[in-house]
């Protein structure tokens, strides 16, 4: 994608990625090269076991690469410490999972603001923005419910929600879709599309390659190697409620 | 996160389980309230002995013979040293010994003090009824005594005692007077299980011509020391010996109880303290299981961005806030425990600021010190391996 050097979010550069299990070296990643231009919608696609979690997870800030450079808003996070790591990920990223994620014994709203306390925010602004974020989401009726009394997709957009809250550069998802049928899958496609219309950066992996047609771009991973990288022809747009997408 | 947040995350811990934390807990409880307890019934030990010994007369010196060795004294022993030594206010021979009191049905056996009129004024032992015996009961061998309240009693004396006529070991002798009450039994003798009269009855009544011990009086406390040194002198010289005769002041008596009872103080307190202990291993140890099952959570929490000192401050304050609350728990019930203590009679149980607070700091401590373990393995967990965690 065509974009001038200040627009780059997130550059890897030769990164790769060795986990040493006993006497055993398994290559995760091997010289990933990769930007990432704000506003852009990223799908990471590719088979089980080809990196994308750990490529995830690097990108996410919560594991470091073997090598290379990882510049993330003009930073080099590859080398940080712990603690540099965990306020890129308090104020830089946004992070929801497959499996959502949230504390079980704290309802949707302490859930949200779970990242705001760590950022230091005062009760009253958490709650505010809390507040704010879970009604974007469409969830102002369920504040105060906890995980276990919400559905599927509901406990998915407040890990959306959480991920907002904390008004991050960048939206990261590892298989956000994959723990939800299809119509749930789509009414999140359509709430993260509609982040991303508003500017919000978006990298989520799927190996689902209905999901990865609702975004811009395809990054497809293959035994550690970044084997294609094209823009979406025939995006989908996700229609809230609508059980189809339809066709840009 | 400042620290109201932090002890709000740790509180909201606590609250999550309220039966395991309120078992965890239990340990210090347990810990906190013995240690209170058991000081407390250590210092009312001392404190009741250390009256009962401060009852005894003030300046007081006491001379004990030693019969097996030879060495007696007699009544003319006293007279004597008080005459040679200066700072000797006052002088007493006491000869005692067990007998057999009866009055009408009843018979009781106690002890028979034979001693002189400085008797009230040398050991603080006021009389409640009728008086003293005179020094010349003393110098007619007269045989009236002066009866302590727990032998007025268990003869069952009806009316009043003063002017009725006891038998001592067979011996008819009038009472003359009834000592006040002077109570307790902590720690020595019943002081009101007592028959007093003159040391010249009492000789005969024992069949002996000697007495067990001089009592002195110095008129300045300060002078306790010389003089208990110059009457050792005094009757090393006249026996021929030294060590010949125990020559011990109330202070000496005082130190030596306190020193021991101290001693017994710190004892309780020890293995209160290991209790104590025991406790703060059982925090550690639910800390760290509790480490474990919350691994999601703490891979959660570092995922949005918590930094090593945000958990750590959440499970440090855990396990304080667990130990404090135990500690202030554990205070009512040492507090509690040290009343019911002493309300069973047997003990005396004074509950010292001291020990309390003692007892608080160190269990605070303890949850600190065992907490800190489980919390900084809580901080080092790599966020990954925590979200994979099941
Ligand atoms: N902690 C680890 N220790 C050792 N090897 C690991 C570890 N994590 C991942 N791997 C290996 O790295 C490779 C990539 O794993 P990764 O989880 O990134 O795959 P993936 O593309 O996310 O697969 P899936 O679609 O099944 O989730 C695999 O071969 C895996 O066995
Ligand atoms: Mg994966």
């Amino acid at each position: 994608m065509a974009s001038n050097g200040n627009d780059i979010v997130v550059r890897l550069k030769g990164i790769g990625k060795v986990y040493a299990s006993g006497a055993l070296q398994v290559t995760a990643l091997e010289d990933i090269n990769v930007e990432v231009a704000r506003g852009e919608m990223v799908a990471i696609t590719g088979p089980s076991g080809s990196g994308k979690s750990t490529l995830m997870n690097v990108l996410g800030c919560l594991d470091r690469p073997s090598s290379g450079v990882y510049e993330l808003g003009g930073r080099n996070v590859a080398r940080m410490g712990d603690d540099d790591l965990a306020a890129m990920r308090n104020r830089f990223l946004g992070f929801i999972f497959q499996n959502y994620n949230l504390l079980p014994l704290q309802s949707a709203q302490q859930n949200v603001e779970l990242p705001l306390i760590y950022r230091g925010m005062a009760r009253r602004a958490r709650h505010e923005a809390a507040r704010a974020a879970l009604a974007a989401v469409g969830l102002s009726d369920r504040m105060h419910h906890r995980p276990a009394e919400l559905s599927g997709g509901q406990q998915q957009r407040v890990a959306i929600a959480r991920a907002l809250a904390a008004q991050p550069e960048v939206l990261l998802g590892d298989e956000p879709t994959g723990n939800l049928d299809s119509r749930t899958g789509t009414e999140i496609m359509a709430l993260i599309q509609r982040l991303n219309e508003q500017g919000l950066t978006v990298i989520m992996v799927t190996h689902d390659p209905r999901i990865a047609r609702h975004c811009r771009r395809v990054v497809s991973v293959a035994d550690g190697h970044i084997v294609g990288d094209e823009q979406v022809t025939d995006r989908l747009i996700a229609q809230p409620g609508a059980a189809e997408p339809v066709s840009a | 996160m400042n620290v109201a947040e932090a002890f709000r995350l740790a509180w909201g811990g606590i609250l999550a389980n309220k039966l395991r934390s309120f078992l965890t807990a239990l340990g210090v409880i347990i810990g906190v309230g013995a240690v209170i307890a058991l000081v407390a019934v250590g210092q009312g030990t001392t404190q009741a002995i250390t009256q009962r010994l401060s009852a005894l007369g003030s300046n007081l010196i006491i001379v004990f013979g030693a019969p097996n060795k030879g060495v007696r004294l007699t009544a003319a022993d006293a007279a004597n040293a008080q005459k040679q030594i200066p700072y000797l206010t006052a002088s007493m021979p006491v000869v005692s010994g067990g007998v057999t009191v009866a009055w009408q049905a009843q018979s009781y056996a106690t002890t028979l003090n034979g001693v002189t009129p400085n008797y009230p004024q040398m050991r603080n032992a006021p009389v409640a009824d009728g008086s003293f015996f005179t020094a010349q009961d003393v110098q007619n061998r007269s045989l009236v005594v002066v009866l302590g309240q727990t032998v007025v009693q268990q003869l069952q004396m009806t009316g009043n005692p003063v002017g009725q006529t006891v038998s001592v070991n067979g011996y008819p002798a009038q009472v003359v007077g009834v000592q006040a009450a002077i109570g307790g039994s902590t720690g020595g003798q019943n002081q009101d299980d007592i028959v007093l009269m003159p040391y010249t009855a009492a000789q005969r009544i024992l069949g002996t011509a000697y007495v067990n011990q001089l009592y002195f009086q110095v008129g300045n406390g300060n002078d306790a020391g010389i003089a208990t040194a110059w009457l050792q002198a005094l009757f090393d010289h006249q026996f021929g010996r030294s060590q010949s005769v125990n020559v011990l002041s109330q202070d000496q008596l005082l130190s030596t109880v306190a020193s021991t009872t101290a001693t017994f103080t710190l004892l309780l307190g020890a293995v209160a303290g290991v209790s104590l202990l025991v406790g703060g291993i059982g925090i550690m140890n639910i800390m760290l299981v509790s480490v474990i099952e919350r691994t999601r959570e703490i891979g959660i929490r570092k995922a949005v961005g918590a930094r090593r000192w945000h958990l750590l401050a959440q499970f440090l304050f855990e396990s304080a806030t667990l130990s404090c609350l135990g500690g202030l728990i554990g205070i009512a019930a040492g507090v509690f425990g040290a009343r019911a203590i002493a309300q069973s009679g047997s003990y005396h149980a004074v509950v010292t600021s001291g020990s309390v607070i003692l007892a608080f700091a160190f269990a605070a401590v303890v949850g600190i010190v065992f907490g800190l373990w489980p919390a900084m393995q809580a901080s080092r967990l790599d966020p990954i391996v925590a979200l994979r965690h099941e």
